[in-house]
């Protein structure tokens, strides 16, 4: 009769361990991507804040008693949170650098989007960039299903300030990685734009995982 | 330069292309600041893959010294969106609006007159695929025109920005301006001419505006890398002039290359099967093994 109380522990215990190990393996399958692979170093920024006060190399002149003129145009919070109504998305933001191969770091977590903070601020003129993964190793991710979002369509960024800003969807872009529309998506514009980037298109493992990106244009509602 | 006094001596200058550097969407103009309204007459909502519709865009200054507050109405000859901005004041620049490609009437109207009414200057401008161009009211009383200012859409070189100076000032006489330490931006600008642009360091820049026999007024500006950038000039309330900044462009500092890698393949059709069941089908297991484990070890108390 004593040993039926042992035995019964014993078997407990079996359980508990086999419970430990599959949480331990749920947990790894839905870790971050840098779990899968080495990130690249991030490079650093050039300009680290590019609003700060900076005395003029060179100058020979006083610069006190001089008043500093706002920009037109050129200030927006810090972004901290994307949100696509539409679709149910609502993410904070990580920030994002240029790695040392020259592109865009990838999101460091599976579901939480990331801004190229080097680039404008979504509500300052020219294009904020936020990318997200379109799925993780083994299920959806932050941006599954932007590929649903439609012209007219809106997408809102939540500033440190508390600000919200909207944009609007001008459309949508399919591109192969290797013929990626830098200018497009990167380049000059005269007005406050925002880009959502996610991959698309045929999923190869052994040449670099998906093909494609789906680049999401969108211009800053007045 | 001759003065369009004439409301109708519009096709005089149309505005002039800026290189085409970018390839943007359809959705037409919806307000523009400040106390703007618009009515787009197109509808701008194609299908997701439809190519990028012509659009360019503009922005629209009051720089006439001494004239009041101005209505502004922008009216599309061929397809194109309806502006209207309302009560400008001296020295205001709107921000940029997109606009489909085409011909727009431009009319400056006293602040809170009809439409119906003749307007202070008007003219005709072409709004270019992928330009953008400053239209302004300047000059003041007999000189009252307006002027077509392209704006640069290409990126400065790295790690710079671009800065140019427009001149909205009146009885002060012309105006020039250098940044302390760069380069000189401006010499003997006119009311309602500007300058090329001059590329200079991304930093924050203390900026002395000489015109007339006035001291020079000074200011800081912060111009970060990828921006270009206007100096507007202005009769200040003081009497001297006022500087004002405005941003034509940004960009990223620097471009990243090539595409971004944002999916693991976890909802791919083909090889992202096998893998999809492993997190559920773990967690399963542990939560059942985690039940299980829990119960024989409370019986085994209630038992002992």
């Amino acid at each position: 009769m004593s040993s039926r109380p042992v035995a019964r522990r014993a078997a407990a215990v079996t359980l508990l361990v086999v419970a430990g190990v599959a949480a331990l393996v749920a947990v790894r399958a839905g870790d971050g991507p840098q779990a899968a692979s080495s990130p690249a170093a991030a490079v650093p920024s050039a300009a680290a804040d590019p609003t700060a006060p900076t005395a003029p190399s060179g100058s020979s002149a006083p610069s006190s008693g001089a008043s500093t003129i706002p920009v037109q145009g050129a200030t927006a919070a810090r972004p901290v949170e994307v949100r696509v109504p539409r679709l149910g998305i609502v993410s904070r933001l990580d920030d994002l650098a240029v790695v040392a191969d020259g592109t865009l770091e990838r999101p460091p977590r599976w579901q939480v989007a990331g801004w190229y903070a080097a680039g404008p601020r979504p509500g300052e003129t020219g294009p904020a960039v936020i990318a997200g993964h379109v799925d993780s190793p083994t299920g959806p991710a932050v941006f599954t299903g932007l590929e649903a979002l439609r012209p007219g369509d809106v997408v809102e960024v939540l500033g440190d300030d508390g600000t919200t800003t909207t944009f609007t969807v001008d459309r949508l872009a399919t591109a192969p990685k290797d013929a990626f529309p830098t200018r497009a998506v990167y380049g000059q514009t005269p007005d406050a734009q925002l880009r959502l980037i996610t991959c698309d298109g045929a999923y190869v493992a052994d040449a670099g995982g998906y093909q494609d990106n789906l680049i999401v244009f969108a211009t800053e509602r007045a | 330069m001759s003065p369009h006094r004439r409301p109708r001596t519009a096709r005089t200058a149309p505005a002039r292309t800026v290189l085409a550097t970018l390839a943007l969407g359809a959705v037409a103009a919806t307000t523009l600041a400040p106390s703007a309204t618009a009515a787009p007459s197109t509808a701008g909502n194609g299908p997701a893959a439809k190519a990028p519709a012509t659009t360019g865009w503009l922005r629209l200054g009051h720089l006439s010294p001494g004239t009041g507050d101005a209505d502004v109405r922008v009216l599309p000859l061929d397809d194109g969106s309806r502006l209207n901005l309302t009560d400008v004041p001296y020295g205001e620049v709107s921000d940029f609006q997109r606009l489909p490609a085409g011909r727009y009437r431009i009319a400056f109207r006293e602040a809170g007159q009809p439409l119906s009414a003749k307007p202070m200057v008007a003219r005709l401008v072409e709004v270019d695929p992928g330009s953008a161009a400053t239209v302004v009211a300047t000059g003041r009383g007999e000189s009252l025109r307006t002027e077509v200012i392209d704006d640069d859409l290409t990126p400065p070189p790295a790690g710079q920005a671009k800065v140019r100076l427009v001149s909205g000032v009146g009885d002060n006489g012309p105006v020039s301006a250098a940044v302390v330490g760069g380069p000189v931006i401006a010499e003997d600008v006119a009311t309602g001419g500007s300058t090329p642009y001059a590329n200079v360091a991304a930093q924050t820049w203390q900026v002395d505006v000489a015109s007339g026999s006035d001291m020079p007024t000074t200011g800081k500006v912060a111009v970060k890398a990828g921006g270009v950038y206007t100096l507007l000039v202005v009769d200040g309330a003081d009497g001297g002039v006022e500087i004002k900044a405005l941003q034509d462009s940004g960009s990223a500092a620097t471009m990243p290359s090539g595409g971004v890698d944002t999916g693991a393949g976890g909802l791919a059709p083909t090889a992202g099967a096998p893998t999809d069941l492993t997190a559920p089908a773990a967690g399963v297991l542990a939560a059942l093994a985690a039940l299980g484990g829990l119960v024989l070890l409370r019986r085994g108390r209630a038992t002992a």
